[in-house]
């Protein structure tokens, strides 16, 4: 019976990291309505940047990575991004920019931290809890992950912030004649997705290791999560995230460890079949 | 040179959906995957002929992208694609998982020689013969298709499907038999892989593959079968291009594959109806 | 302006694909008197990416050795990148024997050896491979320097075996086709009651850890990759907390051992677990220089890389035969263990299974 909690708390821990990855993502589809992959990036610049400085600095180093992070996304959604969609580029085209971007971003972490294995946080004291053995880092993250969903909620609900935001997911046009201004809130928000990306990916690479290729796989996920709710609601993503976590679990369980990809999408297609907007539809308006 | 011409059918049909249809498939590269392990499986195990193994390659092929079309088809925009991606997934774990049947991780090895009506092609320059009348063989076939009523149709859908349903076509269908030719003639492209390479894993046909065969296009310019041709032999040649300029040896390959993505980047941002495109999508 | 330059470019491209596609495949400028021209085919970038680069500098540090003994010969290296892929490989083949020329290849991924070994046996030069051949193996100028894998999984199903264990966890990666067929061997030659379970990546590992933890198992047998093997390891020590698993690893761990040492943190975590072992191959001495001259400890399977290019420089001859001849019978002790062959080009080695005592394997 310890082990279905053992399970239970790494499910969670799990959930938690696609949680904070699918709800940045969400943030960034709902404004920029294209599958941005180079948000992938983000997560193993985070944990990357972390690697770096946390030599010098110790764990306090999740600050300067993260806003690092940030600072990326700022320059490559301003200096890049932004333009491409000045000029009315297509949401394929975007798409094919932003794994431009983030074949780039991993080749260039490659180069200079190699492709091999590194680990972020070697202190592997756990506590146990009725058997159940956690470890620091499990409950931090799960314990962030909880924090950022209901911080993010609420910015989302009671700010003026996202309230912007809300009116530009649903009708960019119309937003934007009422003077919400765009571009400010394109970049703002790519740059808060960023940041929470950057802070998975830290969190997923002390609780395991990291590669220059952790981003897409997370991302994978993260997106999963979010389109299993709602794709441009990122205040219910952590439903969808919780829901893949258990699946992943189960399948693993009773199945076996090389069917769990498979599993999920062929989940998620079923889901998307019977509801093809996601368990959650968006109150309202229809997005195409 | 080979893997040239196995590639252009790959765009060139790809091309056909997402460039003249208008649909964002990833799931190219499983069908890809099942021609090739059909010709491999078919020619090992069971002796059959290549030829043979073609046929039975295409009507496997047709048949399961036909089911995954109608399946796809109740997804929109960006869902389909995701969908899409599902199944290559699925196709990934499939031919990785059934050892039994697909060998697994391990492949499946030493797959002959195409047998050309008693003529055993082993030479290079003659399955370079063979491929290229492949590959011409599509571009024709692609212009017939384009050029034909049909293919009219199917380029109307893509602007405006709604319009096109007002005439009473039944666009679902016109769909369907666009993913289907495309994915057949993918399926033909991973039969010859499977001859030429004589060894399939399931490595060959993930996602990347896919982002590859579509990077292709978009290069190349969508709806343009110029477009399609060029941005196959750019995507190929490039890293060998690549290849021949010196670089500093300890990051050499990685920096190509930046040097990649950077230029990715480039394109999208300097002519992102690609070179050679009709149509921004 | 790009729609003039582009389609040059691709002529130019296409002209070289061409050229090398109909050239010649004569390797008479890679080998002259006192002059040898070899190949590195290596996975640079992809997922072994930081393999391969170990590889690459335990290669490049053979041929500094050697010519520090032997000044009159000049070698020549070349580096090419496979990504570990068969496409990649094939060309890069192609422009190492039609373009550049080169004499012998020292080269490890798997597939790419699979997918060509009909085609270098054509061309006759001598090949030195860490990677296994999965097929059509033989008497002939291709060389394998790991061992055979069939044999020592063999050795230690028996050795398990013996030890009387009550339910057996096999801890598999089914991705690498290598670990498959161990897998396999294994399944096949341990005649006990086992359960196998596969993982792939981190969250599978824990999953599976928990499992076998679990169902009260009493051993479990990791056949694990330097990635997987180390985060099953961690996250089964993790709930194992009574230690009541044995553990048992095959030549993984020894070859990875950088690997577990970094992911484990501290290596006497392994204490008391059983692994095979090479007989005879010291690293501490490579690895020493290995660090001092690149500022890192090296990779998995550096060793081997610096003995296949050991061996295949140590064995040239200018005529071709005599060169696959003098490799074929070399005897030589490198960092890897002793060097030697079966008639077939496989490296032959003599393996046994020791326990790991106070966070090290070296005997």
């Amino acid at each position: 019976m310890v082990y279905f909690f053992q399970i239970a708390i790494d499910t969670l821990v799990l959930a938690s990291v696609y949680t904070l990855i699918g709800t940045g993502f969400a943030l960034r589809y709902s404004i920029a309505k294209y599958l941005d992959l180079g948000y992938g990036a983000h997560i193993a610049i985070g944990a990357y940047a972390y690697f770096l400085f946390s030599e010098y600095f110790g764990v306090v180093a999740i600050l300067p990575a993260v806003i690092f992070s940030v600072t990326v996304a700022y320059a490559s959604e301003r200096f890049y991004f932004a333009k491409l969609e000045d000029k009315k580029s297509s949401p394929m085209v975007m798409m094919i920019a932003s794994l431009g971007f983030m074949t780039l971003v991993q080749a260039i972490i490659a180069i200079f931290f190699t492709s091999s294995v590194q680990v972020l946080h070697t202190d592997a004291s756990v506590i146990k809890i009725y058997d159940v053995v956690v470890t620091y880092i499990k409950i931090i993250t799960i314990a962030v992950a909880f924090s950022a969903v209901i911080l993010l909620n609420l910015v989302f609900t009671k700010t003026k912030f996202g309230k912007h935001l809300i009116a530009v997911s649903d009708n960019k046009d119309l937003a934007q004649t009422s003077g919400i201004p765009i571009k400010k809130l394109s970049i703002i928000s790519a740059s808060i997705a960023a940041g929470v990306a950057a802070l998975s990916g830290i969190l997923y690479g002390m609780d395991t290791i990291i590669t220059p290729f952790i981003g897409l796989s997370l991302l994978l996920s993260g997106i999963t999560a979010a389109i299993l709710v709602n794709i441009q609601d990122p205040k219910k993503v952590y439903i969808g995230a919780l829901i893949l976590a258990v699946i992943q679990s189960l399948v693993i369980w009773f199945i076996g460890g090389m069917w769990k990809d498979a599993a999920v999408f062929l989940l998620l297609i079923v889901i998307l079949l019977l509801r093809p907007e996601g368990l959650l539809r968006r109150r309202g308006i229809r997005q195409v | 040179m080979i893997v040239c011409s196995i590639f252009i059918p790959l765009a060139l049909s790809l091309d056909l959906v997402v460039g003249r249809t208008g649909i964002l498939s990833i799931a190219h590269a499983g069908f890809y995957g099942l021609g090739a392990y059909a010709t491999a499986i078919l020619t090992k195990t069971y002796n059959f002929s290549f030829f043979s193994s073609i046929i039975l390659g295409v009507l496997i092929t047709a048949f399961v992208s036909y089911l995954l079309s109608k399946i796809l088809s109740r997804l929109k925009g960006d869902y389909y694609t995701l969908g899409s991606f599902g199944v290559i997934i699925i196709f990934y774990s499939l031919f990785i998982n059934l050892t039994g049947l697909t060998g697994g991780a391990m492949g499946i090895f030493s797959i002959p020689n195409p047998n050309f009506f008693g003529l055993q092609i082993s030479s290079n320059s003659w399955f370079l013969l063979m491929s290229s009348v492949f590959m011409l063989g599509t571009l024709a076939l692609m212009q017939a298709v384009i050029s034909s009523r049909f293919g009219l149709i199917i380029q109307a859908v893509r602007d405006d499907e709604l319009a096109v349903k007002v005439f009473g076509y039944d666009t679902a269908s016109f769909k369907t038999v666009v993913f289907v030719i495309s994915a057949s003639v993918a399926a033909i492209a991973g039969s010859f892989y499977a001859a030429y390479i004589s060894f399939v894993s399931p490595n060959a046909f993930t996602f990347n593959e896919s982002i590859l065969i579509l990077t292709m296009i978009i290069i190349g310019g969508l709806a343009s079968k110029r477009g399609a041709v060029f941005g196959a032999l750019f995507v190929i040649l490039l890293p060998e291009l690549l290849r021949f300029i010196g670089l500093p040896d300890s990051i050499a390959a990685q920096l190509r594959v930046a040097i990649y993505g950077a230029i990715l980047m480039y394109l999208m941002y300097k002519k992102p109806t690609g070179l050679f495109g009709n149509y921004s999508p | 302006m790009i729609k003039k330059i582009a389609p040059v470019v691709l002529l130019i491209a296409l002209g070289v694909g061409l050229v090398s596609f109909f050239s010649n495949k004569v390797s008479n400028e890679g080998s002259s008197e006192g002059y040898v021209k070899v190949a590195l085919l290596l996975p640079l970038s992809g997922p072994f990416g930081g393999i391969g680069e170990g590889i690459k500098n335990a290669s490049l540090m053979a041929v500094e050795d050697y010519k520090l003994t032997n000044p009159n010969l000049q070698v020549d290296i070349v580096v090419e990148d496979d990504s570990f892929e068969v496409v990649k490989g094939i060309s890069a083949y192609n422009k190492l024997t039609t373009v550049e020329k080169v004499a012998g290849i020292m080269m490890i991924s798997t597939p790419v050896l699979d997918a060509l070994h009909e085609e270098m046996k054509e061309d006759g030069l001598p090949i030195v491979s860490i990677g296994l051949q999965s097929e059509g193996v033989g008497p002939d100028n291709i060389f394998q320097t790991t061992l055979a894998p069939i044999a020592p999984i063999e050795f230690l199903a028996q050795f398990v075996d013996g030890k009387n264990h009550q339910k057996v966890a096999v801890i598999y990666t089914n991705t690498l086709p290598a670990i498959n067929s161990f897998h396999d061997a294994f399944v096949q030659n341990y005649s006990k009651s086992k359960a196998s379970f596969v993982v792939t990546d981190a969250q599978t590992a824990r999953n599976v850890a928990t499992k076998i933890v679990s169902e009260n198992f009493d051993a479990v047998v990791i056949l694990q990759d330097a990635v997987a093997g180390p985060l099953v390891t961690r996250e089964l020590k993790t709930l194992d907390t009574n230690n009541e698993l044995t553990y048992y690893y095959d030549l993984q761990l020894a070859t990875s051992w950088t690997e577990y040492k970094k992911i484990l943190g501290d290596t006497n975590k392994l204490n008391d677990s059983y692994t095979l072992s090479i007989k005879g191959g010291d690293t501490s001495a490579f690895a020493q220089q290995y660090e001092i001259k690149y500022g890192v400890p090296p990779t998995p399977f550096a060793e081997y890389g610096y003995d296949s290019t050991l061996l295949l420089i140590k064995g040239y001859d200018q005529d071709t035969t005599v060169w696959v001849s003098n490799i074929q019978n070399d005897r030589f002790v490198g960092p890897s263990g002793e060097m030697a062959f079966d008639e077939d080009g496989v490296r032959l080695q003599e393996i046994e299974v020791i326990v790991v005592e106070n966070g090290t394997i070296s005997q």
